[in-house]
């Protein structure tokens, strides 16, 4: 007798589930990390526009333009740049950079990175950005942080609901 | 079956033991009649052996007088050659020649309506006495009998001339509950997933659902898939590998984990209704 399971419907595209679980390569990484720059240079500006918006608010008679030093951006986006990792590396194991180009990040045995070694990737990755054009050069394409941490990049596009299966659908349809 | 049969004949072992050997013996005369009866055939047989060869030597010397005599008794001198004993005999060999093949003729007719009449009436009696099938299955070789009909004549031919295939198989589509064989017997669940592998399903469904960006989305993780595999093959060439990279992770990938999970929640939910 044939054995009853029911379909579901994979949605990752074929020509996509090849690779899925692999480590990325230098390209995609260096994209998802410019990605992410964007967004912390974006909210760096932001909380000045902010801060200046308020002054605004605040005097708007003897209004001036808040005067911040290139340091003060420095250190504000460094630090944003910082939380944001860490958060990202410990909870979902996804930046935006990376969720937008299907990459997950996680720890020596495929698991999600403790709060710890998240925090310790994310400073290394403040310090030392160059680091990750290591993965190019890498026989196992990992980048310096990886390296050091034993961490890991891989392909694992974000499934956005449960796999649909055929019996849900036509329950559905019955509706 | 019947090609089987012809590359591959029965054994001669099976044979002798299918077509039994008969011996045949005469019936036997008691012991005290057998021995005088020798003892006077042995006598006679010794007495005979002279007389029969001064017979025969007498006789060869006497045939060409008797050969003479009977030329001179069939064809008398003096006597016209119509009336003469040789002549005559001729005229009535010739008259008791045509009776007989007109005799033949109708004994043949009478014969064969005494057949009709005696036949039918001794053999359903004597059939009612011998266990023919029973002598057929001790005597015949069936296996070889069939072997031989069905090489002669065309089987296939024969079923598609005399069977009404049309009512047989709607008989049979009638009496059988074929969504339920499939159902025990089929792995739908297989099948569906090539089916909907062939179709690519989810990109139907993705389209549908997400639209442009979606697909906009994947386009752009693919060729950035591309461009690393464009980058790595450069930079192994610089530097001479010949083995390729060893990108294996730990872990799995969310969306299989994603396809296990929905599997074994079905299959829960499945026992749960069976329970």
């Amino acid at each position: 007798m044939a054995e009853h399971k029911t379909p579901h419907i994979n949605p990752i595209p074929p020509q996509a589930r090849a690779f899925q679980g692999l480590r990325a390569g230098v390209v995609t990484r260096t994209i998802a990390g410019a990605i992410d720059y964007s967004v912390i240079v974006g909210l760096t500006f932001g909380s000045y526009a902010t801060v200046a918006i308020f002054k605004f608010l605040l005097d708007p008679r003897d209004y001036q333009l808040p005067q911040w030093r290139f340091v003060v951006f420095l250190i504000l986006g460094f630090s944003y740049f910082l939380v944001y990792l860490t958060v990202a590396f410990a909870t979902s194991g996804r930046t935006f950079g990376a969720r937008l180009l299907g990459l997950r990040i996680v720890g020596r045995k495929g698991s999600k990175l403790a709060w710890g070694t998240a925090l310790l990737r994310a400073a290394f990755c403040v310090a030392v950005p160059v680091g990750l054009f290591w993965c190019a050069v890498s026989r196992e394409n990992r980048s310096v942080q990886d390296l050091v941490l034993r961490t890991s990049v891989i392909h694992d596009w974000p499934v956005h609901q449960a796999p649909v299966s055929i019996s849900d659908a036509e329950s559905r349809s019955e509706l | 079956m019947t090609e089987e049969r012809a590359a591959d004949p029965p054994p001669a072992a099976e044979v002798r033991d299918i077509v039994p050997v008969v011996h045949r013996s005469g019936p036997r005369l008691p012991a005290a009649v057998e021995g005088p009866l020798d003892v006077a055939l042995g006598a006679a047989v010794t007495l005979a052996r002279p007389v029969v060869a001064v017979t025969a030597v007498v006789g060869r010397s006497l045939e060409p007088w008797a050969r003479v005599g009977w030329e001179l008794v069939a064809r008398p001198p003096l006597v016209p050659a119509a009336w003469t004993p040789a002549a005559v005999g001729a005229r009535l060999a010739d008259t008791g020649r045509q009776v007989r093949f007109a005799a033949r003729e109708d004994a043949t007719v009478a014969s064969n309506a005494a057949l009709d009449v005696v036949v039918p009436s001794l053999l359903d009696p004597l059939l009612d006495r011998v266990d023919l099938t029973g002598l057929v299955l001790a005597r015949v070789d069936l296996e070889r009998l069939v072997g031989a009909v069905l090489d002669t004549m065309d089987l296939t031919g024969v079923v598609l001339d005399r069977v009404d295939l049309k009512r047989i198989v709607e008989t049979a589509i009638e009496s059988i509950d074929i969504t339920e064989i499939v159902r025990t017997q089929v792995d739908i669940a297989s099948l569906a997933e090539e089916v909907i592998e062939e179709v690519n399903l989810p990109e139907i469904i993705r389209e549908s659902s997400t639209g442009v960006a979606a697909e906009v989305v994947d386009t752009g993780r693919l060729s950035a898939v591309a461009g690393d595999e464009l980058v790595n093959r450069w930079i192994d060439r610089i530097l001479q590998r010949r083995q390729s990279r060893r990108t294996d992770a730990p872990g799995r990938a969310q969306s299989e984990d994603a396809m296990d999970a929905a599997d074994a929640a079905l299959r829960d939910s499945e026992a749960g209704h069976r329970g």
